[in-house]
C-alpha cells in the first residue's frame, strides 16, 4: 500500500508544483492523468525517493520514503519521463551495468537475467547492438527492462508510452498489466487512452492538486446522456464553441466532427443543436471537461 | 551486493568508456613522441643557467625525470585531465543517465567516487605506459648515436619521480576539475582551470628581466 499524505512541493521562484496532495494506492494499476505541468512528474520523483518534498509524507508498506529514500530503492522499478543510456554500450551491457547498480540478485548470473529481461521487452534481437543505434521505442523498452529488474514491489512509470509505435504500445500495455497483478504500479500520463486501457482507478491532477479520484467507468457513467456528437460546417464552429462545452473538434473531410457536453435538463429544453445525437461518453470527455472546469476556476 | 561492487561497477564503466575516447589516444601519441624525443635528444627542457649548474645531468636521472614529468603534466596533462575528469559527471547529466542511476541502490558517494576513480585510472594507465615507454626508449632502443645524455638504468630513477611528482600532480589536476565540474556543472569553469595553471606555470618558470627598462 502506497500512502501519500499532504504532499507539498514548492520550487524556488516560488512555484508550487504540489499543493497538499493525499491519496492511498493499493495493489494494482493506478493511473495519474493530467496536463503537462500539472505536477505529475514531481509527484512521481518524490514517490521514487529522488526529490524531497517541502512537506508531507509518502509511506510504502508502512515505511516512510521521505525520511529514508533508501528504503524504497530495494523495492522500486522506476522509468523516468526523460532518461538516457551510454550510447557506446550495447543494450545488454547497459542493462547488466544497471542490474549491478540495482543490486539485483541473480542466482543464474547477471548475464542470464539481462537476457531474460531483454526477451521480455522483445529486445533480444538487438541485445548486442550499441544503444546509439536504438530507436526511441527501443530505448524506451530498454528503460522498461531495467525498471522490471529485481521483482520490484512498486513500479513507477512516468509517461512511458511516449515515442512508442502502436504495436510497441500494446506490448507495453500487456507488460504493465501483467506486472500490476501482484504489485503496485503507478502510471503517469497525459495520454487518456493509456489510462482507459490499463487502469481500474485513476486520479486526475491539475495545477498541483487532485481534482478527481475515480474509476474510468465511473467517470464515464457520470456523463451518461450528456455527450452529443455531430458534424458542423467550418463557419458554424465558433457558435458551437460559444454556446457549449466542446470536448472534441476534429476536421474530417472538410467538416468538423464535434463532441459537446450538454448538462442534463438543458437538452430537454431544446438545447441540442441540429444534427447532434447522444453518444456514449469517453474518459477523454470526462478528463477534458474536468480540465476545462479547473482551468476556468484557476483563471 | 555491496558498496564496493557498485563503486567498482561505476569505476569499470568509466575506465572502459575513457579508454575509447580519442582524446586519450591523442595524448598517448603526444607522450610517445615526447618519450622518443627525449631519448633521441631531440627534445630538451631547459633547467636554468648551465653556466651555474655545471655539467648537465643525464636525462634518465631522478632530477631530469622529475622535471620532465612535472612539466609534461602541467603543459599537456592538465588540459586532457580537465576534459577527462572535469566533464565526466557533466557528460552523464547531458546523457540523462543519472535519473535512472539515482533510482537504484547506488549512493551519490559511490557514483561520484566511482566516476573519479575511473577517470583517474585511465590517466594513471596512460602515464605508467608513458614512463615504461620512456624507459624502453632510453635503455632498450637506445636511439641515436649520441647517447651520452642517457645514464645507466636504475628503477628508482623512474619510480621515485612518478610516485613523488607524476601521480600526485595527476591527482591534483584531475581532482580540481572534477570537483569544479561536479559542483558547478559548468564546462567553461572546468576549462578555465588548466588555463590558470598554464598562466601560473609561465609565471614562475620565466624570470623577466626588468633591469633594462631603467636604463
Amino acid at each position: 500500500m502506497l500512502e501519500i499524505r499532504d504532499l507539498v512541493k514548492v520550487y524556488p521562484g516560488p512555484v508550487a508544483a504540489l499543493q497538499g496532495v493525499s491519496i492511498d494506492v493499493s495493489k494494482g494499476m493506478f493511473g495519474l492523468l493530467g496536463p503537462n505541468g500539472a505536477g505529475k512528474t514531481t509527484l512521481m520523483r518524490i514517490v521514487a525517493g529522488l526529490l524531497e518534498p517541502t512537506s508531507g509524507n509518502v509511506l510504502f508498506n508502512g515505511e516512510d520514503i521521505v525520511d529514508d529514500p533508501r528504503l524504497i530503492r530495494k523495492q522500486l522499478g522506476y522509468l523516468p519521463q526523460d532518461f538516457g543510456f551510454y550510447p557506446h554500450l550495447s543494450g545488454e551491457a547497459m542493462l547488466r551495468f544497471l542490474l549491478v547498480l540495482k543490486g539485483v540478485e541473480a542466482p543464474q548470473g547477471v548475464k542470464r537475467l539481462a537476457a531474460e529481461l531483454l526477451d521480455r521487452v522483445n529486445l533480444s534481437y538487438a541485445a548486442k547492438r550499441k544503444v546509439k543505434g536504438y530507436s526511441g521505442g527501443m530505448k524506451q523498452r530498454l528503460g522498461i527492462a531495467q525498471a522490471l529488474a529485481g521483482d520490484p514491489r512498486l513500479v513507477v512509470v512516468d509517461e512511458p508510452t511516449a515515442g512508442l509505435d502502436p504495436e510497441e504500445r500494446l506490448r507495453f500495455y500487456r507488460l504493465l498489466a501483467e506486472l500490476a497483478e501482484d504489485r503496485t504500479v503507478l502510471l503517469s500520463t497525459h495520454i487518456v487512452e493509456d489510462i482507459s486501457v490499463l487502469c481500474p482507478r485513476v486520479a486526475i491532477m491539475y495545477d498541483g492538486r487532485f481534482v478527481a479520484d475515480t474509476t474510468p467507468a465511473e467517470a464515464r457513467n457520470r456523463l451518461a446522456g450528456t455527450i452529443y456528437q455531430g458534424a458542423v460546417r467550418k463557419d458554424g464552429l465558433e457558435e458551437i464553441y460559444n454556446r457549449y462545452r466542446v470536448t472534441q473538434a476534429i476536421l474530417i473531410e472538410g467538416r468538423n466532427q464535434v463532441r459537446i457536453h450538454i448538462p442534463r435538463g438543458a437538452a430537454t429544453e431544446g438545447g441540442v443543436p441540429d444534427g447532434f445525437e447522444p453518444v456514449p461518453p469517453t474518459l477523454e470527455d470526462a478528463y477534458l471537461l474536468l480540465a476545462q472546469a479547473n482551468g476556468e476556476a484557476s483563471s | 551486493m555491496s558498496t564496493l561492487t557498485r563503486w567498482w561497477g561505476v569505476t569499470r564503466g568509466e575506465l572502459r568508456s575513457g579508454l575509447r575516447r580519442p582524446a586519450y589516444w591523442i595524448l598517448f601519441a603526444i607522450l610517445a613522441l615526447m618519450a622518443w624525443g627525449f631519448s633521441e635528444g631531440a627534445v630538451t627542457i631547459s633547467s636554468g643557467d648551465s653556466t651555474v649548474g655545471g655539467e648537465r645531468s643525464y636525462v634518465t636521472s631522478v632530477f631530469a625525470q622529475s622535471m620532465i614529468q612535472s612539466i609534461l603534466i602541467m603543459g599537456f596533462g592538465a588540459w586532457f585531465l580537465a576534459v577527462a575528469a572535469g566533464l565526466v559527471v557533466i557528460r552523464d547529466l547531458e546523457l540523462q543517465v543519472v535519473e535512472v542511476f539515482h533510482s537504484t541502490r547506488l549512493t551519490p558517494g559511490e557514483y561520484v567516487w566511482g566516476k573519479f576513480a575511473g577517470a583517474l585510472g585511465v590517466f594513471f594507465v596512460i602515464w605508467l605506459l608513458y614512463v615504461l615507454m620512456g624507459a624502453g626508449f632510453n635503455h632498450i632502443v637506445a636511439a641515436g648515436a649520441d647517447t651520452e645524455h642517457i645514464g645507466p638504468f636504475a628503477l628508482g630513477n623512474y619510480l621515485y619521480p612518478t610516485l613523488l611528482f607524476g601521480l600526485p600532480q595527476i591527482l591534483l589536476f584531475a581532482g580540481v576539475p572534477f570537483m569544479l565540474g561536479t559542483t558547478t556543472r559548468q564546462p567553461i569553469i572546468v576549462f578555465a582551470f588548466p588555463l590558470v595553471v598554464l598562466l601560473f606555470t609561465l609565471g614562475f618558470l620565466t624570470s623577466p628581466d626588468f633591469s633594462h627598462s631603467h636604463r
